[in-house]
């Protein structure tokens, strides 16, 4: 998993929480003492999984809304990243049925390593977009959460209904647009 | 500010550094990667860009071979095109200069066609040679050959040019050089042939010399040597330098003074580096040019040692050598020293000496070397002879650049014993040296045998049929001689190929093998005879100059039965012919030619068969053709007379029989001339009384001659079953003849299948043969050689089917 969702993950733990939460979860999950992480590195997946956990723990809030919500911040962190992505896209929509195709393409050309997770997307009408996420990973709930802060982004109302096929590893989204 | 707030403060450093890092880092990463797109572009540009150029030059590789191929293809196409019509004006130019009569103009005029014919034909044979060689077609061929024969084709062509050039053409070799090598003769004839020309065509006076040296020999190979010098133009360093490239010319600027392709030497160097060697040049403008080259031939293992080298009882021979130039004096002594004779040179102006000479001692031959013969050197040789009267008796060769005519036609007072026109090969002098002594040679051994031959039980081989292969013409006459003397009936085969031919179609009791001959050796002969379960029993006597032990185990090892050194001891070699032949009492052979002669003049009843033959020059071949004739216009004349009578028709009748007499008197008829001038006689006085009885005797003995005349044929040709297979035999061997002389565009070849055709029986043969004819006719030598290849292949598996097994 990329290093940047780590980074900023501990970040919006730092900030809408404090650094002290930031410190017993890392304690929590085991990755006080010899762990550190940069944006461009690549990490397991499953620290990401002990992090989520712990911070539920610490927190009493439910794991899926803690990801949504990390889903919602990493979006926002992204447009501020990387604002060439933004140009001449209008809608979430649009935006989002191009991550495969332009989003993916410019993360291979930087980390052609990365397991990136898979959009299938079917565009049913101006305002209806159908994507099929797939991964190795369980992280359904941050697609969920990074189509949600898409939205905001666009200032689009976005309806998005969600069918688990896999766990959290196969989701159908229908995202309507009002 | 309190602690927390400085260690934040820190932190916050440390993370935008860390971020800053990240960012850079993505950058670089993102920079690289855009670096490596385009590296990966333009790899793939190139690959892509070779690829294409590698499929365009394959495709014009392609095309330049399919160019290449066609213009081989058209090129040998085109070189048959044009030598099939030239080979047939060099003939007809040939045919009408000698089988006609032109007058002097016409002959002038016939005598350049031919000349322009024959170097047209070169140029074309030129290009072809140098069109195989650029296709890498050209392939050299590895056969036994003697270098003697080699000059002598050499110096037969080029004798003509040499001779209206007026130049001498001089052949240096040392007689210790040995003569039998295996190689591509031809290609070194062509070489050699080219240097000559060359060096004939640059030079206006003076002289061309071949010299050969061996360098080395190693390991059966033998490096030879060969330099053609000249007295002629020469040529500066930069003319040199191009010489070896094809197209160019010496003279290119010039107005084309010196004809020829330009490939000449580029053919000889392409030649010479074929057979291991090398070719260069010395020349300097004014002074003349020397192309030398080296070459390494196989030695021929199976050809015996010593070969210029004359009899021992030659060693004691003195001979007087005059010349009238230094360069051939020197050359000819060296040889002739080398043939093993005691030789005293001199130059034809060196009187006092050659007098000292002529008084102070005794010579056996006297050789006089000169350029032309002149009322000058015929005043001078015979005032030689008349101050030294004891010259008159000697061996006297005579050598000169004179046509021999000048002896026949008596315009020469001097009476050589031989005479050489120049260029001299020296094997031909050699061979002449030998031929001068030979009778004394001859009858010395023969005197000394017959002495010793008595006490010999001769009679109970004599009669015995004797197959003499050798190539020698004089060893051939020694042997023949000697064995015909002694009453055996003897055949001569120039080779080991034509005795192989001979065996298989007569008998022999006994068969005496030359080892070295062109063509097929002894040794080889005799392995081919052995190979044959036949002939397992048929004794061969090895003839060798050696009568070294090696010499006989190598005839042993080959399977021939014992060895007879030459010469020929005749008490040594009917011991072993008494030995080797079966004791039986043999019919004895007969020696008078004139009894030979009869053998082949037909018998048939009516007609004087010798006086008709003996008008044609005793040509009984042609007599045979006007009787077969005779029958076919025989029975029009029968029916055209009959005819004739039945319509009363006076004038044809007389006409008719007129015919008749004429033809009767031509075939020796002497019976029907008689009845055919009666008839006639009667015919024109009008006694019609007498008309009816003489026109049936006259028709009746038409008839009968007719019908003895075919019964002859018939007999001659039915009678025996062997006879027909000896027949088909000769005539096969006719037709080989006849294809060999098609491949070489003869143009005796016409006169060859007339012959044929008179002996050719077979009706399916003969028709075969008109189609052939028709082609040799129209001068298509090439398609009528491949219709006779074909009819040959057919008569070989015809005899196949034929042989009893």
């Amino acid at each position: 998993m990329l290093g940047a969702v780590f980074t900023e993950f501990l970040e919006m733990v730092e900030d809408k929480f404090s650094f002290d939460v930031a410190d017993k979860i890392l304690e929590e999950a085991g990755l006080a003492d010899n762990s550190s992480f940069t944006a461009v590195g690549n990490y397991d997946h499953g620290q990401m999984v002990k992090l989520v956990v712990a911070l539920s723990k610490e927190t009493n809030m439910e794991i899926d809304d803690l990801i949504k919500t990390f889903g919602a911040h990493l979006f926002g962190q992204f447009v501020q990243k990387y604002p060439m992505f933004f140009d001449n896209v209008d809608s979430s929509l649009d935006f989002l049925q191009g991550i495969e195709d332009k989003i993916h393409t410019e993360v291979r050309k930087l980390y052609p390593h990365a397991e990136l997770p898979s959009f299938e997307c079917v565009r049913h009408s101006d305002n209806v977009l159908e994507m099929n996420y797939s991964s190795t990973r369980p992280f359904g709930d941050l697609a969920h959460g990074l189509i949600a802060g898409c939205g905001e982004h666009f200032n689009d109302n976005l309806t998005i209904q969600r069918i688990d096929l896999d766990g959290s590893n196969h989701v159908h989204f229908i995202i309507s647009k009002e | 500010m309190d602690e927390a707030d400085k260690w934040k403060k820190r932190f916050e450093r440390e993370r935008r550094a860390r971020k800053e890092a990240e960012n850079i880092l993505e950058l670089k990463s993102k920079e690289l990667y855009h670096v490596n797109e385009e590296l990966r572009g333009t790899l793939e540009n190139l690959e892509k860009r070779v690829q294409e150029r590698t499929q365009e030059l394959s495709v014009a590789v392609e095309e330049a071979q399919k160019a290449n191929t066609a213009k081989s293809a058209f090129l040998a196409n085109m070189s048959h095109e044009i030598r099939t019509p030239m080979n047939a004006m060099i003939g007809f130019t040939e045919l009408c200069l000698h089988k006609t009569s032109p007058s002097p103009k016409q002959k002038q005029y016939l005598n350049k066609i031919h000349h322009s014919a024959i170097s047209l034909l070169g140029i074309i044979n030129d290009i072809l040679d140098f069109s195989k060689i650029e296709a890498g077609e050209m392939k050299m061929k590895n056969v036994p050959f003697t270098l003697g024969h080699v000059f002598q084709n050499l110096t037969n062509l080029v004798s003509d040019k040499v001779h209206s050039k007026n130049l001498d053409f001089i052949i240096e070799r040392s007689p210790d050089l040995s003569d039998h090598f295996i190689g591509d003769a031809g290609r070194l004839g062509q070489i050699l042939l080219n240097l000559t020309f060359n060096a004939v065509k640059f030079t206006h006076k003076g002289y061309v010399k071949l010299t050969i040296r061996q360098v080395k020999v190693k390991d059966g190979y033998s490096t030879l040597e060969f330099s053609v010098s000249d007295t002629g133009i020469g040529m500066t360093r930069e003319q040199q330098e191009h010489l070896f490239k094809p197209f160019t010319q010496v003279d290119n600027s010039d107005t084309r003074k010196y004809d020829g392709t330009g490939l000449g030497l580029a053919i000889a160097k392409d030649f010479v580096k074929r057979m291991d060697g090398d070719i260069w040049l010395e020349s300097a403008p004014g002074v003349g040019s020397t192309f030398s080259f080296q070459i390494k031939l196989k030695l021929n293992p199976d050809a015996e040692k010593t070969d210029h080298k004359l009899p021992r009882i030659f060693s004691k021979k003195q001979v007087l050598l005059i010349d009238d130039q230094t360069i051939s004096l020197k050359g000819m002594a060296n040889y002739l020293e080398g043939c093993g004779l005691n030789v005293s040179a001199f130059l034809n102006d060196q009187t006092t000496d050659i007098d000292h000479a002529c008084s102070s001692q005794e010579f056996d031959l006297l050789i006089y070397n000169i350029s032309q013969i002149s009322r000058a050197c015929e005043q001078q040789l015979n005032d030689l002879l008349d101050r030294h009267y004891r010259l008159r008796n000697l061996k006297f060769i005579l050598i000169s650049n004179d046509e021999p005519d000048l002896f026949e036609d008596g315009l020469c007072t001097i009476t050589p014993t031989a005479y050489i026109q120049k260029p001299i090969d020296p094997s031909y002098l050699f061979d002449t040296i030998l031929e001068t002594f030979g009778n004394e040679v001859l009858s010395e051994t023969a005197r000394r045998q017959d002495l010793n031959i008595d006490s010999l039980p001769l009679d109970k081989i004599q009669g015995a049929h004797l197959l003499l292969v050798e190539d020698n013409k004089i060893n051939q006459q020694v042997a023949r001689e000697l064995l015909e003397h002694a009453r055996f009936h003897v055949d001569v085969a120039e080779n080991g190929q034509q005795a192989l031919d001979l065996l298989n179609t007569k008998t022999y009791d006994c068969v005496l093998m030359d080892i070295q001959m062109p063509v097929m050796g002894g040794y080889e002969a005799t392995r081919h005879i052995r190979a044959q379960r036949r002939f397992a029993d048929l004794p061969i006597i090895a003839m060798t100059a050696n009568a070294l032990v090696s010499d006989k185990q190598a005839a042993i090892e080959a399977g021939m039965n014992d060895h007879v050194a030459k010469p020929i001891n005749t008490r040594v070699l009917f011991s072993v012919l008494l030995d080797v032949i079966k004791h039986k009492d043999r019919p004895l052979p007969q020696t008078t030619d004139v009894q030979k002669q009869a053998i082949d003049i037909p018998k048939i009843k009516g007609l004087n068969t010798k006086t008709s033959i003996k008008n044609l020059n005793g040509d009984t071949k042609i007599y045979q053709q006007i009787l077969k004739t005779f029958c076919f216009v025989g029975h029009g004349l029968l029916q055209d007379l009959t005819h004739a009578v039945g319509e009363k028709n006076q004038e044809a009748m007389i006409g008719t029989t007129h015919t008749l007499k004429g033809l009767a008197a031509t075939i020796g008829a002497e019976m029907l001339e008689e009845k055919s001038r009666q008839f006639e006689y009667t015919l024109k006085d009008g006694n019609p009384d007498q008309t009816s009885n003489l026109r049936d005797h006259l028709l009746e003995e038409l008839h009968n001659t007719i019908t003895a005349i075919e019964t002859f044929f018939q007999e001659n040709t039915n009678t025996s079953a062997v006879r027909a297979v000896q027949d088909h035999k000769k005539i096969k061997q006719e037709l080989l003849i006849l294809c060999d002389m098609l491949d070489q565009y003869d143009v005796a070849a016409e006169d060859q299948f007339h012959n044929i055709m008179l002996a050719a029986l077979d009706k399916k043969l003969r028709n075969s043969l008109i189609k052939i004819g028709e082609k040799i006719e129209a001068y298509e030598f090439e398609e009528a050689h491949a219709l006779l290849s074909a009819e040959l292949e057919h008569l070989k598996d015809n005899a196949n089917e034929g042989t009893p097994t």
